[in-house]
């Protein structure tokens, strides 16, 4: 890691990458970058924590670019942000919200009125820290990013029948999660 | 295997809606791309406005489903309207494009497959779809502003690789000045510290290096500083 960290602060052509390697960077930064950040973020980490933690992941797949099989970029990506975010959520607390949801509260508001952006942000977070990360990856890459079965299954490395169990688990468990924090906005609203 | 499909927006609760729709917007900083950017060598390319945002496959699952009317406008009312949207179609069949990415000389893209459809109708091999619905343009004044810090920090930084202490620190003193509370005040403090190692003040360069890992201990420069700073 000092090596790659050290030669692209001081040096913008990194020495170890060849034209064809840095073409391959580029690549891997357009069509991931984003994908890696959005990752982070779902894995807990604040937005600071997510910026650092892509940094990161990037500038080992830059010090790595040669290993890395063609093809397997997003792979690589990808395991490497869990490992980043394994790490870094020891640090990073991501979602902070008090006990008693200080949310906007008003008669006749249901609950889903009565919380802002951020909060639902803070909300969904504490659904997903509530999950194993098995569940909670699955979740995220199909429910959020969209990804099919197959694509969940080669991505996580798991066979398609256990992306799709742990994605029924996942489900199940985030609606059980939304309707108790709903219930729980709902009557905190009775007793304002 | 329309069970493993997203949960359809017919089913979800408005509450449970309202919590997938939060996250689905979020998306890095033009500042965040452009410092990875900067960090891995690549060209530094200000961020300019997408001509054409990604569509968020949920948001079309909103649209395409029978629930639009319900659900779509929960989700306006609650998120104040424009800012949630439905992005239109892109013009291309790659959605997937950086905002910062737009200008590359020759990124060397292979086509992505064509994904702009409903992801409804999408096969279980296309490749997905990108998650993210809105994309906020950047005002051109702050693109403008950070194509100036990123021509500073990489004047300083190939001023450090050239041993050319004076040239880096007019470059970084320029960018302190300008740019008090720019986004690349870490690489800016890296430098800084690389260049008073430079100028053989190794004592003070250690100095701003263990204050820099007080104060950025997670940093991804923490390994350089530290060795800096004889840690």
């Amino acid at each position: 890691m000092r090596g790659i960290v050290q030669s692209v602060v001081s040096n913008p052509s990194v020495p170890m990458r060849g034209e064809a390697s840095k073409a391959r960077l580029e690549r891997m930064f357009t069509e991931h970058h984003d994908f890696i950040w959005r990752l982070l973020r779902r894995l807990g980490l604040s937005q600071g924590g997510a910026d650092d933690a892509a940094q990161h992941v990037f500038l080992v797949a830059a010090e790595r670019i040669n290993d890395i099989k063609l093809g397997s970029e997003r792979s690589y990506l990808f395991g490497t942000a869990l490992r980043v975010a394994r790490s870094q959520n020891r640090f990073d607390r991501r979602w902070v919200l008090e006990e008693d949801m200080d949310v906007r509260r008003g008669e006749g508001m249901r609950a889903e009125e009565r919380i802002d952006q951020q909060r639902a942000v803070d909300l969904m977070g504490r659904i997903l820290e509530g999950m194993t990360l098995e569940l909670r990856t699955v979740f995220i890459l199909s429910e959020l990013e969209g990804m099919t079965m197959p694509e969940v299954a080669a991505l996580v490395e798991i066979p398609v029948g256990t992306a799709a169990s742990r994605l029924r688990r996942a489900r199940e468990a985030f609606r059980a999660a939304a309707a108790e924090l709903e219930s729980k906005l709902n009557s905190g609203s009775k007793t304002s | 295997m329309s069970d493993l499909k997203l949960i359809p927006p017919d089913q979800l609760t408005p509450f449970e809606q309202r919590l997938l729709d939060s996250v689905a917007n979020e998306s890095p900083s033009p500042e965040q791309r452009a410092r990875v950017r900067l960090a891995l060598g690549l060209p530094a390319v200000a961020p300019q406005t997408p001509a054409s945002p990604p569509v968020a496959r949920r948001a079309l699952l909103l649209k395409a489903g029978g629930g639009l009317a319900l659900s779509g406008a929960l989700v306006a009312l609650f998120l104040g309207g424009a800012q949630h949207r439905p992005a239109p179609p892109p013009a291309k069949s790659d959605p997937v494009v950086p905002a910062d990415s737009v200008a590359l000389p020759t990124p060397s893209l292979s086509p992505a497959p064509a994904s702009s459809t409903a992801p409804l109708a999408r096969e279980a091999n296309e490749p997905s779809a990108p998650v993210k619905r809105t994309s906020k343009p950047a005002p051109a004044d702050s693109a403008a502003d950070l194509g100036e810090q990123l021509r500073l920090i990489d004047a300083a930084r190939a001023a450090v690789a050239a041993g050319n202490a004076s040239a880096a620190a007019a470059a970084l003193s320029s960018y302190r000045t300008r740019f008090p509370r720019g986004p690349f005040g870490q690489e800016a403090a890296v430098l800084q510290i690389k260049t008073l190692d430079l100028q053989g003040n190794h004592a003070l360069a250690a100095a701003e290096a263990r204050n820099f890992l007080a104060r950025y201990p997670n940093s991804p420069h923490a390994s350089v500083v530290r060795r800096i700073a004889g840690l």
